[in-house]
């Protein structure tokens, strides 16, 4: 504790025995001005005994009675003075009065009964050192309630002052609570500002990453499509150029790969989810997991039965457990224990309340756990972020957590790290529970092998040439008779003249008029077109939250002539 | 008050019973002279206790006295009035330390070892002639007699034994009585201015 705290403890106490004190002073001075005023009144009687044994002597010795009566009746004046008798020398009552109610009688005041509110005092007459006799004075203290209402005034002064002491205890306790409510406040503020800044921050670099992802994926769309037409054309040409093509290939794929992974991050990935069975994706993975993993690290499954199924992208789902058991197997270097557990949850109020976009509800949990080296308290906050690695550069990029993050966050659902250094880590996955009881066949992934004549003109509309020419050469690649246009009013315009249009092949994010406008007027004009969409960046009309409308057909830019296939021949109902 | 009104009525009356008794059992004794028509015993009686309680409220000149222990000589000179009456009220008593002694003389001088005196006039010394004898003696004298007062005259006034003190006559005689006696008087013949100061 500190000193402040200790005076903070202690002032009660002192402000409780300063008011002992002065309560004690108080009553002190009380019963001294009590003492005081008792010795006085004694005095003032002694005096007034003395005055009358002086005066009363030649009257006493000489039984002049008349003299000594008036003598005795002159200190009737004094309404204070009870009782008054003169004595001669053998004791007799020469003169005297009485006015007490008290019950006694003045023969009797050598043995005086006990009257604590009266002075008795007794003063010899003595004249030359000759004995005479004696004078008895009674005198009546002033009465309890008159002394006491002389106190009053003090005793006002003194609860005035307890009262003040008091008040400005609870002062000082009401200024201690407020000031620390305060300080509580400026704890939480700080706090939340600071998670105000992280998510500011978070978002400010999704946007940049998204940004420059969808001009990446343009570029490498262009580059990934012309290597292939080259293939293709000219797949009798000298292997020697061949290989350097197919390297130039997989440089393109691998930044393509880059690229889907930014735009995980900030949530742009398109995404397809749909009711997934998540034991049986767990089941399948293991075996991969293991191969992948090495021979180090141990890798155990804990599954619940009657799991629910999860809302979500099933391939996202496993590039994120994959991404996860990666970093597992980098924090056990020297080998470990790879858990993963399944469960269902439920997140209630009080947990979802300081979650941002996050219901509350039913989850099914996916938490994997190693026991590698853990992470610092102080790094928990930065792993999520992009391009933040603990690993020595070029052995990982940095994106591994920022993309499950931003594919589960997108999927509606919440992910937690626990971490304790030197015991392990726990990254705990909820996926949202899918309610549709129906399960959705997955889509075919075959194709069509030959690439034969077709009767199906395709509208290409793309503002970037490079992107139009390159979907333009695929097309008639894959067969098609094309049709291009470079915006949606020359595509409109087009449409109306070449009525043997089919499919509609429309970037989504276009200047004048976006993707989705041109395919509902499209769509006006002629009901029975098919329409499949190809983006690089899918923040746009046709997507919500980034997941696709349903029936919408989609090509993720940069696409393949196989993909771009694929999904044409989908819409075309082609098996 | 209403108890103490009859008290000192029922303390004169025992005195007066007590006195009684005592002057009955002189007479009966034929101690006494035989009294005068005027002479009242009870005043008599209250005269004898008045010699010697006259001796507290009096100063006496540092000579009075032979020596610091002598006694306190208390004489009546000539007819004695008071017989035993006066040595029993004096028995016991003392004045300022000094056990009162109660001296009868025929005549007296103002030589006598005298303090006080009551002068009642023998055979051989007038009431006159003594007072003229112990004139600037420091002798409190004391008769009872108008015609020839002393320093203090007895007299009954109203059935009450009352003096009369001449305290220019104290004064020649060195004594100083005081106020409170001075108060008690009827008639007080005061001293000369000059001799106040003393």
């Amino acid at each position: 504790m500190t000193v402040s705290g200790l005076r903070d403890r202690l002032r009660p106490a002192l402000i409780a025995l300063g008011v002992l004190v002065l309560l004690a002073a108080s009553l002190a001075v009380a019963a001294y001005n009590e003492h005081q005023n008792r010795l006085q009144a004694t005095q003032a009687a002694q005096t007034q005994a003395q005055v009358l044994a002086d005066t009363v002597t030649a009257a006493l010795s000489f039984s002049d009675n008349g003299a000594l009566r008036e003598y005795v009746d002159a200190l009737r004046a004094n309404p204070e003075l009870d009782a008054v008798g003169v004595y001669d020398s053998d004791g007799r009552l020469a003169a005297g009065y009485t006015r007490s109610d008290l019950a006694d009688r003045l023969s009797n005041v050598l043995t005086p009964r006990g009257a604590p509110d009266r002075i008795i005092v007794f003063a010899p007459v003595v004249q030359n050192g000759q004995r005479l006799g004696m004078v008895y004075v009674r005198d009546r203290i002033e009465p309890i309630t008159r002394r006491l209402s002389r106190y009053v005034g003090p005793s006002l002064l003194v609860l005035m002052a307890m009262m003040m002491f008091a008040v400005s205890t609870l002062d000082a306790l009401a200024l201690r609570r407020a000031n620390q409510d305060l300080q509580t406040q400026m704890v939480e503020r700080e706090r939340a500002e600071a998670a105000l800044r992280q998510s500011q921050k978070m978002e400010a670099i999704g946007r940049l990453t998204g940004g420059i992802a969808h001009d990446f994926n343009n570029m490498l769309a262009i580059i990934i499509g012309s290597l292939e037409l080259l293939l293709k054309r000219h797949a009798d040409a000298d292997p020697k150029l061949l290989r350097f093509v197919h390297h130039a290939m997989e440089g393109a794929k691998r930044a393509a790969a880059l690229t889907q992974r930014l735009l995980a991050f900030s949530r742009l990935q398109p995404l397809n989810p749909t009711p997934s069975d998540i034991t049986r994706t767990v089941t399948d993975m293991t075996d991969l997991l293991r191969r992948t993993l090495g021979e180090a690290v141990a890798v155990e499954t804990v599954l619940v039965g009657g799991l629910w199924r999860a809302h979500i992208d099933l391939p996202q789902l496993e590039i994120a457990i994959i991404n996860l058991a990666i970093n597992a197997r980098d924090a056990m270097p020297e080998g470990g224990k790879l858990t993963i557990e399944t469960g269902n949850a439920y997140l209630d109020r009080t947990y979802v309340q300081g979650e941002e976009d996050l219901q509350p509800g039913q989850y099914v949990m996916i938490a994997i756990t190693d026991t590698g080296t853990g992470i610092a308290p102080e790094l928990l906050s930065q792993v999520f972020e992009p391009f933040f690695t603990t690993k020595p550069a070029g052995k990982g990029t940095g994106l591994g957590l920022s993309q499950v993050q931003g594919f589960i966050k997108q999927s509606g659902g919440h992910l937690r790290i626990y971490s304790e250094v030197g015991v392990g880590t726990t990254v705990k996955l909820y996926l949202p529970r899918a309610l549709a009881a129906a399960d959705r066949p997955p889509a075919s992934m075959s194709r069509s092998a030959a690439p034969a004549r077709r009767e199906t003109t395709v509208l290409v509309v793309e503002d970037e040439a490079g992107v139009r020419d390159f979907a333009v050469e695929a097309l008639i690649e894959l067969g098609f008779d094309t049709v291009a246009a470079d915006g949606g009013r020359a595509a409109l315009d087009l449409l109306d003249a070449h009525p043997e249009i089919s499919v509609i092949l429309s970037d989504v994010v276009m200047p004048e008029m976006n993707g989705r406008m041109f395919v509902e007027q499209a769509l006006k004009r002629r009901p029975d077109l098919e329409v499949v969409f190809m983006t690089g960046y899918t923040r746009n009309a046709i997507v919500h939250n980034g997941v696709l409308d349903p029936g919408t057909h989609l090509v993720t830019k940069p696409f393949t002539v196989a993909q771009l296939g694929a999904e044409i021949d989908a819409v075309l109902g082609v098996r | 008050m209403g108890l103490l009104t009859h008290r000192p009525g029922v303390a004169a009356r025992r005195r007066t019973a007590w006195i009684l008794t005592v002057c009955t059992a002189l007479f009966v004794a034929g101690a006494a002279r035989p009294a005068t028509a005027e002479v009242n015993p009870l005043a008599t009686a209250i005269k004898a206790s008045y010699l010697y309680k006259m001796a507290p409220f009096v100063d006496w000149p540092a000579g009075a006295f032979p020596t610091p222990t002598s006694p306190f000589v208390l004489c009546v000179v000539g007819r004695d009035p008071f017989g035993p009456l006066l040595d029993r009220a004096v028995s016991g008593q003392s004045v300022s330390g000094r056990p009162i002694v109660v001296d009868r003389l025929d005549q007296i001088s103002r030589n006598s070892p005298c303090q006080i005196a009551f002068l009642a006039g023998s055979a051989t010394q007038s009431m006159p002639q003594a007072l003229l004898a112990l004139r600037g003696a420091p002798v409190l004298t004391i008769t009872d007699d108008a015609a020839a007062p002393g320093i203090v005259d007895f007299t009954v006034a109203g059935d009450r034994v009352r003096f009369r003190i001449d305290d220019e006559a104290a004064a020649e005689n060195g004594l100083t009585i005081s106020s409170k006696l001075l108060s008690l008087a009827l008639k007080v013949n005061p001293r000369k201015a000059s001799d106040i100061d003393r």
